[in-house]
């Protein structure tokens, strides 16, 4: 080592606004003087604390074989920084009094001049370079650039020990805390001085110092280009959603669905071990990558298109009880009244704009909810809003609504005036997430959700923008897991009235039912988990085009139907209750669920991709079915036990919800789901939720049977049945 | 209770003074100090640290309500022994031997005493028998351990490994945090938990703490 140079004066150069924006600290704060003023107090105390020693020296042999930045290198300068030790006590003890903003302005304010004493080590830096003839040609440090035992070498050469008294922790850490040590990489070309720290090279994504390029991102999609920026080494799933640009991401960016693939168009994201995992070879092949795992470090155009845009959305409800009003009364109206009616699904959206004097549904629109990037149940949603993305939901929400709204009005030609009021149903976690409440208590026991009544407010306080001036509604909810969805199925489906008992199940990821009638009903929640809608089966997929739905055995051969007619892509749940049906009758698996043992494999073939990929019904596939379709059923068992009723007693099985809709109801019987008892009982309802809140908007009488319904219905819990692990075991069976 | 509230408002304004003087005229007007301490105190820190996950509030925010959580605590104290309140649980908490970072450390300490826990910082580069005698000493129910350096993080497996060499693994709680410390780390080296940022942490704690006295 040679020309060691000890620095031991410098400036004192504390900026405020550098050591605020270390902390967070912005002047809109409501308490940025008070931040100012203990600033003020502290900052002397500091100064007089500091004990600032710079040194550094030039090793013309350090290459180093292992590390790839110094093989081959011959010659670098070794810095190190510090500023004693008497600054961190002194931050300690105020966090030990309680004094917490002190001790952390303390803290920043040491960091800041410890970055400010780099500047005033370069002008002694570039005499030595200059003495040498040499440039720099980069500036490393540990542990991103070398390995923290690089440190050792930098302790070692430097003699920190003997010159300053820096100890060298077990870690390789330098002790005191602040100080820092690198390396500067010398190059014969005396021009190059790049001595600053490679912001765009570190990994510290969220480091307030942050310096790097921005990077263009252009966007390919439904819509067209998008031209978006973000800083280099981001996440891309991330910067999208930034530019409310909303890839499917069920899993909520773990790299676990696969399902946010991009493809690149130009530029390059390097391959993750994810992709290798979930995607195909000839997607990675033909460039596609996983959003959530992808890292920008230059330059891209992305095509991010949407296998969900096609979603089928069940827009169909039952319009048995249309309202009866006299033909003349309605005619001799000049100009109509109408209610806009919507149904929130945690998967799809319903917007419907409805006559208020007969119910009659001049239009109606529906779209994907966009809050599924934050993943495909509710309870990663719960998860989302939890992690301090309550803001972005209700914002994406209120948007999708307003669009839909938008889109039904102008489509009628209908005055904003006309509009008396709009009625929602949907389930506690998608109320809560619109209302913008915390989410907090609905994901853990006892399940308590911020408000389960019926919510009213002006359009401008529940959607969030003054178009219209009419109220909004929200249908109650019973508890957290039978929210006002399900509320509004059962007033669509009249129970307030009804004297017989009747059924109510809806077949979603959370397999809601009721049973009762007038007097009493009680209802529950059962987790049936998402298989019913593709969810965690290998070739699963939600409605799409392509998508397998019906599956029939004729002639020796299964054959199967796909929505749209288009070429199979997936398994829809329709399609894999059909298909599970159909291998029950065949006996292709047998009672408990096991495939037979040349399909045990490698699973049951069914058709093939345009790519040539063969879609199979795995026999984790079925294990997922029995699981839902033994909770569901045995949620209808425990309810008709806690009822006290047979089958034979009750009159109705109303089926709501899009699975339900396209459900064949002897191929659910065949797998058990309902009884055979119930055959000719079952009634198909359609988005009863929309139903409900139709109903709701146009009939007065309709907020006393509400009120009724929620008196008479309690919540029942499964789980703690004394018979529930015995009839979770029994219906497992086919 | 109209003065508990108006002490949980003033705690998330970071008011330390009128917090001090409305915690000691709730207890002239004999309210119970533990309804003080959670109606009033520690109900206003956990709305301050709800507020910074959803970045309505910054740190400066929470370490100014944080301290006056602290100021209020010091007037209660007395008469919550005086009561006998035992605190939700006791946890432990330092940064593992051969690393020496502290800030991070002291706002875990902060947040999990916010949180209503009782804190025993053990300071920074403490070595595994120093966690696991300390734990046992105070009979504490969670270990918190900080590692800032790939270079580190093994210590923290060191003190996994310890104690379950003494058969104490199941008496604590252990729980792991730091830069370069992730989930699936935590998974492979056996922690109960790993929490991403100290708001984050002292919630965990808190309902772990809960469940494991129940």
């Amino acid at each position: 080592m040679s020309d060691i140079t000890i620095v031991k004066q410098f400036e004192n150069v504390i900026k405020q606004e550098e050591v605020f924006k270390l902390i967070d600290c912005y002047k809109e704060s409501d308490i940025y003087e008070e931040v100012v003023e203990e600033y003020e107090e502290v900052k002397q105390n500091v100064l007089s604390l500091l004990e600032p020693y710079g040194v550094f020296g030039v090793e013309k042999t350090c290459e180093e074989r292992d590390i790839e930045a110094l093989q081959g290198k011959k010659e670098c300068i070794y810095v190190a920084l510090t500023i004693g030790n008497k600054v961190t006590q002194y931050s300690n003890a105020l966090f030990k009094e309680g004094d917490y903003l002190k001790g952390m302005l303390v803290d920043a304010i040491a960091d800041a001049y410890l970055f400010s004493m780099e500047k005033g080590m370069e002008e002694s830096i570039r005499q030595v370079c200059a003495k040498h003839k040499r440039g720099i040609e980069k500036r490393l440090e540990a542990p991103h650039d070398i390995p923290m035992t690089f440190q050792k070498k930098i302790w070692e050469s430097l003699q920190l020990k003997e010159r300053l008294n820096i100890d060298l922790s077990d870690g390789y850490m330098f002790n005191p805390v602040k100080t820092i040590g690198y390396v500067l990489v010398l190059s014969e070309d005396e021009k190059l001085f790049e001595i600053q720290h490679d912001c765009s090279k570190c990994p510290s994504i969220n480091c307030k110092n942050r310096r790097i390029p921005t990077v263009q991102i252009e966007v390919l999609n439904e819509e067209g280009s998008h031209k978006i920026s973000c800083k280099k080494g981001e996440n891309l799933l991330e910067v999208l959603r930034r530019n409310k640009i909303f890839p499917n991401a069920i899993c909520s960016g773990k790299g676990v669905c696969g399902k946010c693939k991009v493809r690149v168009v130009s530029g390059e994201l390097p391959l993750t071990e994810a992709d290798s995992k979930k995607l195909m070879e000839s997607e990675i092949n033909q460039g596609y990558r996983l959003a959530c795992m992808a890292q920008v470090q230059q330059p891209l155009t992305v095509e991010v298109l949407r296998a969900d845009a096609h979603f089928e959305v069940l827009t169909h409800y039952e319009e048995e009880n249309k309202v009866a009003l006299e033909q003349s009364e309605v005619d001799n109206r000049i100009e109509k009244d109408y209610i806009i009616a919507i149904d929130i699904g945690t998967t799809t959206l319903a917007v419907g704009i409805v006559e208020e004097a007969t119910g009659k549904m001049t239009d109606i629109t529906s779209a994907v909810n966009r809050q599924r990037a934050y993943g495909a149940d509710v309870i990663s949603r719960i998860q989302a809003s939890n992690e301090g993305k309550g803001k972005v939901l209700q914002e994406l929400i209120r948007q999708d609504l307003w669009q839909g709204i938008e889109v039904v009005i102008k489509k009628g030609n209908i005055s904003k005036e006309r509009i008396k009021r709009v009625v929602i149903g949907c389930n506690t976690t998608m109320g809560h997430l619109l209302m913008g409440y915390s989410c907090e208590t609905l994901g853990v026991f006892p399940f308590t959700p911020v408000n389960i009544g019926t919510i009213r407010g002006s359009f401008k306080e529940i959607l969030g923008r003054e178009d219209l001036e009419c109220e909004v509604i929200l249908l109650p909810g019973i508890s957290t897991y039978v929210g006002g969805d399900i509320v509004a199925g059962l007033l669509a489906c009249h129970f307030e009235t009804r004297q017989e008992v009747a059924l109510f199940v809806d077949l979603g990821t959370n397999g809601e039912m009721a049973l009762g009638n007038k007097d009493k009903i009680i209802c529950a929640a059962t987790a049936a988990g998402p298989a019913f809608e593709g969810g965690n089966i290998l070739w699963g997929t939600g409605s799409i085009e392509g998508a397998i739905s019906r599956v029939h055995f004729k002639e020796g051969t299964m054959q199967y139907e796909t929505i749209g007619q288009k070429p199979p892509a997936g398994l829809c749940g329709t399609g894999v209750i059909e298909l599970v049906a159909e291998l029950v009758k065949q006996e292709l698996i047998d009672e408990t669920g096991l495939l037979e043992e040349d399909y045990f494999e490698e699973g049951y073939p069914i058709a093939t991709t345009l790519d040539g990929e063969s879609i199979v019904l795995t026999q984790k596939d079925i294990r997922e079915i029995q699981l839902a379709k033994s909770a569901i059923r045995t949620g209808i068992e425990i309810l008709l036990e806690s009822y006290g009723v047979t089958y034979d007693q009750v009159e109705t099985v109303y089926l709501a919800g899009g699975f339900g809709f396209n459900l064949d109801k002897d191929k659910a019987i065949t797998i058990g789901l309902f009884p055979e008892a119930f055959k000719n009982k079952i009634k198909i309802v359609g988005n009863s939720s929309l139903g409900g809140a139709i109903y709701y908007g146009t009939h007065k009488e309709a907020e006393e049977n509400v009120e009724h319904i929620g008196k008479v219905a309690e919540e029942v819990n499964l789980s703690t049945n004394k018979n529930f692990n015995e009839f979770y075991m029994e219906h497992m069976i086919f | 209770m109209e003065i508990l509230g108006e002490i949980s408002e003033l705690l998330q304004k970071g008011r330390a003074k009128n917090v001090k003087v409305l915690v000691q005229q709730a207890l002239d007007e004999g309210i119970d100090p533990k309804k003080i301490l959670n109606e009033g105190l520690l109900s206003g820190m956990m709305i301050i640290g709800e507020k910074f996950k959803n970045n309505d509030v910054f740190v400066p925010e929470v370490l100014v309500a944080a301290r006056a959580m602290n100021a209020g605590v010091a007037i209660l104290e007395p008469k919550l022994i005086e009561v006998g309140n035992k605190p939700i649980g006791k946890a432990i908490v330092g940064t593992v031997k051969g690393d020496l970072h502290d800030i991070g450390k002291n706002l875990v300490v902060m947040m999990l005493k916010g949180a209503g826990l009782e804190i025993h910082d053990i300071g920074v580069d403490v070595e595994a028998e120093d966690f696991i005698s300390k734990a046992e000493e105070v009979e504490a129910d969670i270990i918190c351990m900080s590692a800032l350096l790939t270079t580190t993080m093994p210590s923290m497996k060191t003190v996994i490994e310890a104690l379950n060499e003494k058969g104490l693994r199941d008496k604590y709680i252990v729980m792991v945090g730091g830069a370069p410390v992730s989930e699936s780390f935590a998974e492979q080296i056996g922690a109960d938990y790993y929490t991403p940022d100290a708001t984050t942490c002292a919630e965990v704690a808190k309902k772990a703490v809960i469940e494991k006295v129940g």
